[in-house]
């Protein structure tokens, strides 16, 4: 047995049918004169036991709505003693050439854990379910685990045992955006979702109202919470998506009976038409491949919205009770998509151990019919067919997939090399991954990025083809299977490209990827040096489109994830400023001091404090409090805070800002010497700063001093193209860096 | 001693919008103005149904310096040459579209001009760029539209402090247009700072806003506007900028220049501008005042 730990994704998900194919088991075989599509059904009672002894005359199928012939019909019982299951024909068409029988075949069974959606907490009675529904599998049971985005990985094998240690070591933990000011429940991100859009529902308008009461930069700062909610939950499903597709492609090229049972959180997808999070056709697309596959489904919802409704009767801002159905329904649904379309079922688990769910699973599992229905010639054409089975008897449940892809006449298909292993012993996950073809649209990209040319991949970008682009870099293929930094990287410069494109939709579609893949790249530990430098592009790239509510959460997350680096708190500051100042351009010029700090302010001004512990980050955080300060006219306040650096800070630019707001307060202090001597200064430590010739040059007009304002108004306006200026990149934070930043992740891209 | 000659030139302007009045302190000698020489210009704009009333004569005007009434010394109309400058806001929200119509309406007005008036063109995005100076030949239009792209930030009212504190010789009146979406992101000066600006110089301003949005935030070119002499406009559907900005030029040009030289008031500080005509149903606009330090 290996147990491949924190492998990437992409890499692991094609271990699976790698050996399995290799291990070339018992496939269902049918013996027969007629052309026959097997098809398997699972028929228990309202209890879930399984109901033996149906005859072909009790089944009722139907292909693209068309009812077919059922040729014979064999129940495969796992419900025995012994180590093999038996399989018993229990009825045959008459005028069959040949009697059917089948040879049947060994289960495979994958218990995938979906770890960052349900917290540590209620992992561990569910987590010790798992091993017990483990223990009770029959004994040739091949057996599978995969621990997904990140965890414990191990290829299908009869040593249940290992399995069973492996869950006791499974690390599960809920991943969600950083604690928000308004503490929003997945409705209330939902139906504020339709705000954000810019078609709000009246239940939207009255939140809106209810959290803010028309305060602009409440509204702004609310901007910012939901849409680093939908990011959030968009990435999580879409990466959830994608991981759990690859999977079920890989299991279904094992021509065996396979059941995934999966324990998920879920992930909150809107039940509102042309809301968000707009997971449902991740999870339909999830649902087709499974079905496609011949993969059942089992999930067990691990149902959130209990413990958030007590996170929310705790919160700041009461607002009524949530409903809470409402609030489980919105995480279930996207499991709903496709856990039983493809013959399994969902079971919500609100608390407990979920032994009652992982009991009805085994239950219904262990057996099931195998139907030989008469195909046709359309059938075998390469598509999938939707497909029905139904019993006589109305009081039985029918499991079974909705779609089929019967296989097209011709050769079986590849079979990957793996070294000689007995059929079940543990596997080594050393498979090497199957890499899907890389799509048109994304090769030539992939290139350019090989050649390090970021226009090409922004030409991509114009007009509507970015958000095509993206969904094509999703789906289409890993243009380098052997370096998921590479593509990680990829992925964010495709990102960066499409969030600075006019078209709402690639914006949206850019913004979820470069979430998609925080989630990708993030190692069990805060601090790796790798993820921190994709971060710190991310985080650069972010602050540099003055965009706060796409920003805002995805910032903050990543100064969670990586507390060494002191930019990263600093950005936090610059992205809570930037919220303020989105508030402050909207509205007249604030001439008096508040009373109070607003809330906004505070918050950024909580956050500078924050950078400016760090001596490296220092002198930037206090020029910028000042700066918060100068602008809500608390001049005094502003010198105060600036004035306690005594030193000159060592960076040109920081030491450019530090005299330009110096000298901007002290002018508006009404000491104009000092600061026309403070303008001078910033244009010593930045020779023709621009904004230093302006402060200056407006302040000798108002000291009567016309023609050197006027020499310098000729300055400014015939400046070389070539002179730069600071100030211009303030609002933008570190974007000023994200060359530089951009350059190093390369290097360890490498 | 210092060698020149100070005069104050106040040129209140009437248009259509709002009563302006610029104001400059010219070539100076502190001596000669110690002793009365200083000599305030006001434009002043006279409108009789939205038009123009062009048969007033000096007796028709009466004017107060805070509050004193003044002897009004000379009267023109349409006489004195323009020197007019127009800031494009380039940033972002500029498309290769709005550029081409841009660079149509600059030609347009050009050929439009007097004799004596002069043209400067000037590019604003974060940097505040000068593409055509005064005096330069007509192909420097459409060559410096050749290399101009849009993008970055917009420095809208730094753009506009910078017009105002420009070199203004005391024999032309000076008039700024600015086409912008109205949204400053990075200005270093604040709208107090551009409004100080305003009082102490002696340009126009006139704000044509691309879009009909106004937020609080645009009050500053309400504002300033009113404090120079210029208007707000904003471009309605089927409009095109050419036919805004010869419309501000054209009432621009329309105004009175009254000169006076002020008695009876302290010549350093603030001061309140009254302009009235002795005939009714006319629309008289001009601006409240200007500063001498």
């Amino acid at each position: 047995m290996t147990a491949a730990v924190g492998a990437g994704v992409a890499a692991g998900v094609c271990w699976a049918a790698a050996v399995w194919l290799a291990a070339a088991p018992q496939t269902p075989t049918f013996r027969s004169g007629v052309d026959l599509i097997p098809i398997d059904v699972q028929v228990v009672d309202g209890d879930g036991h399984p109901v033996d002894g149906l005859t072909l005359d009790q089944f009722d199928v139907t292909i693209d709505g068309k009812k077919r012939r059922v040729v014979s019909v064999d129940l495969i019982d796992h419900r025995t003693t012994s180590a093999a299951p038996s399989a018993k024909t229990v009825t045959t068409i008459a005028g069959a050439s040949d009697s059917s029988s089948i040879v049947p075949p060994r289960r495979i069974v994958i218990m995938a854990i979906d770890t960052y959606s349900f917290d540590a907490a209620t992992a561990v009675p569910i987590l010790a379910s798992a091993r017990a529904f483990i223990e009770k599998l029959p004994a040739d049971d091949e057996v599978g685990l995969f621990a997904y985005p990140r965890g414990i990985k191990i290829d299908p094998t009869t040593d249940h045992d290992a399995i069973v240690r492996a869950l006791g070591k499974i690390v599960v933990q809920r991943d969600a955006p950083p604690e928000g000011e308004f503490q929003l429940t997945p409705a209330e991100l939902v139906d504020l979702s339709t705000w954000t859009l810019g078609r709000p529902t009246p239940q939207a308008s009255q939140l809106m109202d209810t959290l803010c009461h028309g305060d602009v930069t409440c509204l702004i700062r609310l901007d910012a919470e939901v849409t680093g909610g939908l990011m959030h939950d968009e990435a999580m499903a879409q990466m959830s998506a994608g991981t759990l597709s690859a999977l079920i492609r890989e299991l279904g090229k094992v021509p065996l009976r396979k059941t995934v049972v999966l324990v998920s959180g879920g992930f909150v997808t809107a039940d509102v038409p042309g809301a968000r999070p707009d997971n449902q056709e991740a999870g339909t697309q999830v649902g087709k491949t499974a079905a496609a596959a011949d993969v059942s489904v089992y999930t067990l919802f691990i149902d959130p919205s209990l413990r958030k409704m007590i996170s929310a009767e705790t919160r700041s801002a009461p607002r009524g009770v949530p409903d809470v159905r409402r609030e489980g329904d919105l995480y279930k649904q996207w499991l709903d998509e496709f856990s039983g379309r493809a013959g399994g079922s969902l079971f919500r688990v609100a608390s407990g151990d979920g032994h009652f769910a992982f009991d009805r699973i085994l239950s219904e599992t262990s057996a099931y019919y195998l139907l030989g229905v008469e195909s046709t010639p359309g059938d075998r054409d390469g598509r999938a067919h939707e497909m029905r089975v139904r019993v006589r008897d109305k009081r039985l449940t029918v499991r079974g997939r909705s779609w089929i892809l019967p296989q097209k006449p011709g050769p079986a298909p590849a079979v990957v090399e793996v070294a000689d292993r007995p059929a079940s012993a543990p596997a080594a996950a050393t498979a090497a991954a199957s890499a899907a073809p890389v799509v048109p649209e994304i090769r030539p990209l992939a290139d350019a990025f090989d050649r390090d040319d970021r226009t090409a991949i922004a030409k991509a970008m114009v007009g509507s083809k970015g958000e095509a682009v993206i969904r094509a870099f999703r789906e289409g293929g890993d243009p380098w299977p052997a370096s998921p930094r590479r593509r990680a990287v990829f992925a964010l410069d495709l990102a960066a490209a499409g969030m600075r494109v006019e078209s709402i939709f690639t914006k949206r579609e850019a913004a979820r990827l470069i979430a998609e893949y925080a989630l990708q790249v993030r190692q069990p530990q805060p601090n790796d040096p790798f993820e921190c430098a994709w971060l710190r592009v991310a985080t650069e790239g972010l602050e540099g489109l003055f965009e706060p509510s796409t920003g805002a959460t995805f910032i903050m997350r990543a100064a969670e994830r990586c507390p060494a680096d002191p930019r990263f708190a600093l950005a936090v500051g610059v992205i809570r400023d930037q919220q303020v100042r989105l508030g402050e351009s909207a509205l007249a010029p604030v001439r008096e001091p508040a009373k109070d700090i607003p809330d906004g302010q505070q918050r950024a001004l909580d956050a500078l404090a924050a950078a400016a512990a760090s001596p490296g980050t220092r002198d930037e955080a206090i020029a910028r409090t000042a700066w918060l300060h100068f602008r809500a006219a608390r001049y005094a306040d502003g010198l105060k805070t600036i004035e306690t650096l005594t030193t000159p800070a060592p960076d040109p630019t920081v030491r450019y800002l530090v005299d330009v707001i110096r000298g901007q307060l002290l002018r508006a202090l009404d000491r104009p010497d000092e600061a026309s001597a403070a303008f001078r200064a910033a244009l010593v430590a930045w020779p023709r700063g621009q904004a230093a010739q302006l402060a200056l040059m407006t302040l000798l007009v108002n000291r009567g001093q016309h023609d050197e304002a006027a020499a310098l108004a000729d300055q400014i306006e015939t400046a070389s193209v070539d002179d730069t200026d600071p100030w211009w990149l303030y609002w933008v934070g570190d974007y000023r860096t994200y060359s530089t930043a951009r350059a190093q992740l390369r290097e360890r891209m490498q | 001693m210092r060698r020149y000659v100070r005069t104050i030139v106040a040129a209140v302007l009437a248009i259509a919008a709002g009563v302006s009045v610029g104001v400059r302190v010219d070539a100076q000698d502190a001596a000669v103005f110690r002793a009365n020489a200083d000599a305030v210009t006001v434009g002043v704009s006279v409108q009789r149904g939205g038009r123009p009333v062009p048969d007033l004569a000096q007796a028709d005007f009466e004017l107060t310096d805070n509050g004193v009434a003044q002897t009004i010394g000379a009267l023109s109309y349409e006489k004195l040459p323009i020197d007019l400058t127009v800031l494009l806001d380039v940033s972002t929200s500029v498309n290769g579209r709005v550029l081409d119509q841009l660079r149509r309406a600059v030609n347009d007005l050009r050929k439009n001009l007097r004799p004596q008036d002069r043209l400067r063109l000037v590019a604003v995005n974060m940097r505040i760029q000068r593409l055509v100076d005064f005096d330069a030949p007509p192909a420097a239009i459409d060559a410096a539209f050749a290399n101009l792209t849009s993008g970055g930030a917009s420095a809208v009212l730094d753009a506009l402090a910078v017009s105002l504190a420009s070199a203004a010789p005391p024999d032309r009146r000076q008039f700024a247009v600015i086409f912008t979406d109205g949204k400053d992101s990075i200005s270093i000066n604040t709208p107090d700072m551009l409004l100080d600006t305003a009082r102490r110089t002696t340009a126009a301003i006139s704000v044509v806003l691309a879009t009909p949005l106004r937020r609080p935030a645009d009050r500053i070119y309400t504002d300033l506007a009113n404090e120079t002499g210029g208007q707000v406009v904003s471009l309605l559907p089927g409009e095109t900028f050419g036919d805004t900005l010869q419309r501000a030029l054209d009432q621009f040009r329309s105004s009175y220049v009254l000169t006076y030289t002020p008695t009876g008031v302290e010549r350093t500080g603030a001061h309140a501008l009254a302009v009235h005509v002795k005939r009714g149903g006319v629309d008289v606009r001009a601006r409240k005042g200007y500063e001498v330090r």
